[in-house]
């Protein structure tokens, strides 16, 4: 009798493990075992980021089937929050100078010129701010769009200034660096606050005020200015997974809220001025940090960024205070502290003879124009009602003739109309009819602040509504924040019960946040409705709060 | 902005299978004209390899000779065309092709016939399919990202609206409301979006284009796959789970890059080339020369496949210079015919074949290159050799661990054919005269990596500043580590079968006499 072929009894073992013995099936099977494992490992990166992609746009099992679109300007990307937000809120008729082209070709809604066109590639040549503004407005551009990352078209040119210049130009919207501006149709005066405190313009002993990163920086005050100079080596960290050197960062203020730390205010554009002369690729940001939970959370926001090369210089940028976006709750004022801190990357030193900080005051002189058309929009101010095999009548002839009124297919009928100040939503009662059995209709509808207000406030949301009827009423209010996903939702839970003599409605909410939107749910159950404005006249949107009267 | 449901999603998936037996059906045509050609049964095998990603991409080159010579049709007129063709050339001999298939995928697999080699073949399938499936889920459930993506997939939407090539490229930007777009880069990818959205019927969203990646993934794995699997059968998946597991082949696969197509065409070119040196004649010739086409009509650095393919050429095939006239004056010309029209368009518009510079750039104020260097880390000779030329290695984020496994077993190998002492042998008989799958694939790298560092040397960052033309080459890093990987293990398993007797030395193959 012959031994069985330890081959043979191998053939017969197909992925088998009896529990206990793993250890050794790795020992007598070494190079197997760490053949299959060099081939899981190979899985990792693929399968993380496959997750991470879903969560980047947030793809969950109520938003898989949503339209590319609606993924797409959901997004964590600040980029298409931005691109979104141009489409909303911006003229049909404005025409974007754009740094970053595609994302706007292909999911913007508005004219665009890239900056690389060779139509406008002498702005860079122009010798002054004035020049360059004048140059971009005779071609027909009203807006810049830049990316958060550097540009040397811009930052070599003197687009930087006009950008820097709240007298040439307008930031209107900031998400983590990516920035839309308005060109300004003439230099208009501005005021500026100058930041408090010697802090931030260096001297022998503001030096005491500034953190430096352990190990990758010095510093020292030399000539009315402050050096920072990087490390010398080669490879002073790893980064990221990648082997580099780098300079390291250089930070003003300390780890949490103390009394050197200056407020910024949110919603407010600042401007920032610095003289210096260096080598390598700077980055400026502003830091917030917050105790969320008893841990530090920090949001960096771009102010500037772009490679020195030993000329002496002024670097200049506005900067909005906005929350871009983050995904953890509105920061307490009180529980954040700010740095301001430079970055010296792939460079030898930067050597910053001074800076400064301003508070740009408004400069608004005359009352804005509002720039929307007639073409309603889904979310515009209105009112989307939407029902089924119902017929609404609407006495229009009273309506003023700024309303403009669309009914579509579907029956949805929306209601539009806005000067600078007030948004109006509703003028005569109207009737609508049920069949039996019909448990509801929901009127709907997100209110977008203007963004020509100041509502650096919370506003506070009144609601007012006079309603009778055979049935109930309740409601909900949706509040989106500024560069938050998720709305925030406060209901009345009991549903209102109406009669005959109208029944008012009424109560006012602190908004927690800026809102992007306000929507206002009016859940009615009923077989008979009827809603007016209790002769109070038309709803008005007033600055600082927002008033649905009805 | 209106949420397009479920009902929207079912319609994408539809024509998202549309497109994708279109392109197989194309391979099928494909594949169906190579086995007219080429009668001999031991070549089915990489003609079917190849024919998966080749035949979509000739299907697209035809689809842009279509667009050029028919314009201003129906999407329809464009699709019936091609889908009638494909039909009638696949109607010639789908049985043969069917069971030859079946036959080659049997006898693949029957190699794998102990325990150890069915285990990783299992586990590496596995893993390739969940991957795989990952690729499928972006491209069905999310958008067009990224500016190069968006930007190739607006100007297909504008090719697609206007059913026109003579608006490409877009060097005036106010006839599409400011896009300008001024790629010296063939239609090879760019029509196949095109040709997706005339599909699809639609161009409001990207829908069934962000499918094209995926397939060409699938069809690089079956080549690799395929490729690798000629030195040693348990290469294949190894190699094909290296490639599409490399970090930035992944991003730039799943949004849509270009790269994706163009890594592929690149490889199949050479792939064709080593099958055509192995048993060189005429008609795998033309089969290299329409490979090499392709990879120029995909993107721009394509110009590089000849100048690297010639001189391998030259080195390694042994023919005699008549032979090496014919066949490789095939190969040119064929190459060349394909792509002459593209680049005659590109010298009348740009003045130069391959352009990569635009007037703001230019300006001397503007210091571009400086900020290149600076933040892409080429501002000394140090750097663009550490950071550029050895991206592999300085980005270990991007390339993962390939390139350090791959200086691993290639000095592993370096050692063990005791290359100091049989220089002889090796210079006359290994390195250079047919080599096989390893010395072959280690040619290639030599000659992208001699233009690269040539390219530095000449003062010229266009390739080194970016990691994405380094991943040209990088199914033949991950052929290399997978072969002598496979190799050391078949090694150490006991003698089963002669079936999975590996080739011990360098130099000789199965089929070699």
């Amino acid at each position: 009798m012959t031994a069985r072929n330890p081959a043979e009894i191998n053939s017969n073992k197909f992925l088998f493990f009896k529990s206990g013995k793993v250890m050794d099936f790795i020992k007598s099977n070494f190079l197997l075992s760490a053949l299959l494992l060099f081939l899981a490992f190979s899985a990792f990166y693929p399968l993380v980021r496959t997750i991470v992609y879903f969560n980047y746009f947030k793809v969950t099992a109520q938003t898989l089937f949503d339209s590319e679109e609606m993924k797409i300007l959901s997004s964590l990307w600040p980029r298409y929050l931005l691109i979104d937000r141009i489409n909303n809120e911006i003229a049909k008729d404005a025409t974007i100078m754009v740094f970053r082209m595609a994302d706007f070709a292909f999911y913007g809604e508005r004219n665009y010129i890239s900056y690389v066109d060779d139509k406008i590639a002498d702005h860079v040549l122009q010798k002054t701010p004035e020049a360059t503004w004048s140059y971009l407005r005779e071609k027909g551009i009203t807006h810049v769009y830049l990316p958060s990352y550097p540009l040397p078209s811009l930052y070599n040119s003197q687009l930087e200034k006009v950008l820097a210049s709240p007298q040439l130009s307008e930031l209107l919207y900031e998400y983590n660096g990516y920035r839309l501006f308005l060109l300004r149709e003439e230099k208009v005066p501005v005021d500026l606050e100058k930041i408090a405190g010697e802090d931030f313009i260096a001297n022998p002993l503001s030096i005491n005020n500034w953190n430096l990163e352990p190990g990758q920086v010095r510093a020292n005050v030399q000539n009315g200015g402050l050096k920072i100079t990087g490390s010398n080596s080669l490879i002073t960290k790893i980064d990221g997974g990648k082997l580099a050197y780098q300079g390291g960062t250089f930070f003003r203020g300390a780890l949490y809220k103390n009394e050197f730390d200056y407020n910024f205010k949110y919603n407010k554009i600042y401007t920032f001025d610095a003289t210096l002369i260096g080598n390598g690729y700077f980055e400026v940001f502003l830091e917030r940090q917050n105790l969320v939970l008893g841990k530090v959370r920090s949001i960096i926001q771009p102010v500037w960024s772009g490679v020195l090369n030993d000329n002496q210089r002024t670097i200049s940028a506005q900067f909005l205070y906005s929350l871009g976006q983050q995904n953890y709750p509105p920061l307490n004022e009180a529980e954040t502290a700010y740095r301001l801190v430079f970055k010296l990357k792939n460079g030898e030193y930067v050597d910053i003879k001074d800076w400064s900080i301003s508070e740009v005051l408004n400069t608004r002189e005359t009352p804005f124009q509002v720039s929307r058309s007639q073409e309603l929009r889904f979310e515009s101010a209105g009112w989307n009602i939407g029902f089924e095999d119902q017929t609404f009548h609407f006495a229009t002839e009273d309506l003023p003739l700024r309303y403009g009124l669309l009914e579509s297919s579907s029956k949805t009928v929306f209601i539009n109309a806005f000067d600078s100040r007030n948004i109006y939503l509703s003028s005569p009662p109207f009737y609508v009819p049920f069949v039996e059995n019909n448990n509801g209709m929901i009127l709907n509808e997100k209110l977008v602040p203007n963004n020509m207000l100041d509502t650096s406030a919370r506003p506070i949301i009144n609601i007012l509504l006079s309603a009778k009827g055979n049935g109930a009423v309740s409601y909900n209010v949706e509040i989106a924040c500024q560069g938050y996903e998720k709305p925030i939702n406060i209901n009345n839970n009991t549903p209102i019960i109406l009669s005959s003599e109208y029944e008012e409605i009424k109560t006012s909410l602190l908004s927690p946040c800026e809102p992007k939107y306000v929507r206002l749910k009016l859940i009615l159950y009923a077989d008979k409705f009827t809603i007016d404005n209790n002769g109070q006249g038309p709803a008005n949107f007033i600055m600082q709060d927002l008033s649905i009267n009805m | 902005m209106q949420n397009s449901g479920l009902s929207e999603f079912i319609n994408l998936s539809l024509y998202s299978v549309l497109l994708l037996a279109i392109f197989l059906l194309s391979a099928l045509a494909l594949l169906t004209v190579f086995t007219f050609l080429n009668k001999r049964d031991e070549d089915f095998g990489w003609m079917a390899a190849i024919s998966l990603g080749l035949g979509p991409a000739l299907m697209g080159w035809f689809f842009t000779m279509l667009l050029w010579l028919l314009p201003k049709q129906e999407p329809y007129v464009y699709i019936w065309t091609i889908v009638i063709i494909c039909v009638v050339i696949s109607l010639l001999r789908p049985r043969y092709i069917f069971l030859k298939v079946k036959e080659v995928i049997y006898a693949h697999f029957t190699k794998f016939d102990v325990w150890q080699t069915k285990t990783i073949v299992l586990v590496a399938i596995f893993i390739l399919v969940l991957i795989l499936l990952g690729y499928v889920l972006i491209g069905l459930f999310l958008p067009i990202f990224g500016n190069d993506p968006s930007e190739y997939a607006q100007a297909a939407r504008l090719i697609a609206q206007e059913r026109d090539i003579s608006i490409y490229p877009f060097v005036d930007s106010s006839k599409f409301g400011g896009f300008y777009s001024p790629l010296t880069h063939p239609l090879g990818y760019i029509n196949l979006m095109t040709f997706g959205y005339m599909l699809q019927g639609s161009t409001d969203s990207a829908g069934i284009i962000k499918m094209i990646n995926p397939y060409f993934v699938i069809a690089s794995v079956i080549a690799i796959w395929s490729f690798a699997a000629r030195k040693i059968a348990l290469a294949g998946p190894i190699a094909a789970l290296i490639l599409i597991s490399t970090p930035l082949y992944f991003e730039v696969s799943a949004k849509a890059h270009i790269d994706t197509m163009r890594i592929y065409t690149y490889m199949v070119a050479f792939f064709a080339l080593y099958y055509h040196i192995k048993k060189p004649n005429f008609v795998t010739a033309i089969i290299v020369g329409l490979a090499v086409g392709m990879a120029h009509f995909t993107h721009s650095i394509g110009i590089l496949t000849l100048p690297i393919l010639i001189p391998i050429y030259l080195i390694v095939s042994g023919l005699s210079l008549k032979r090496t006239f014919l066949y490789l004056g095939t190969i040119i010309i064929i190459g060349l015919a394909l792509i002459a029209p593209r680049w005659s368009i590109n010298l009348a518009t740009f003045g130069s074949i391959v352009a990569d510079q635009v007037k703001v750039w230019s300006i001397p104020e503007v210091y571009f290159d400086e900020y290149l260097a600076a933040v892409r880390q080429l501002t000394t000779p140090l750097d663009k050799v550490f950071y550029g030329i050895l991206k592999g290695f300085s980005y270990p984020e991007q390339f993962g661990l390939s390139y350090y496994i791959f200086a691993l077993v290639v000095f592993w190998l370096v050692i063990k054919t005791r290359v100091h002492k049989n220089i002889k042998l090796i210079w006359q008989k290994k390195l250079f005269i047919k080599p096989d799958v390893v010395v072959f694939s280690l040619w290639v790298l030599a000659g992208y990596y001699g233009i690269v560092s040539l390219s530095a040397v000449l003062g010229m960052d266009l390739i080194i500043k970016n990691a994405r033309y380094l991943l040209t080459v990088q199914p033949f890093i991950a052929i290399v580590v997978a072969c002598i990987l496979a190799e050391l293990f078949i090694s150490s398993l006991p003698r089963q079968s002669e079936k999975i007797l590996p080739e011990q030395n360098i130099g000789r193959t199965k089929n070699d006499s």
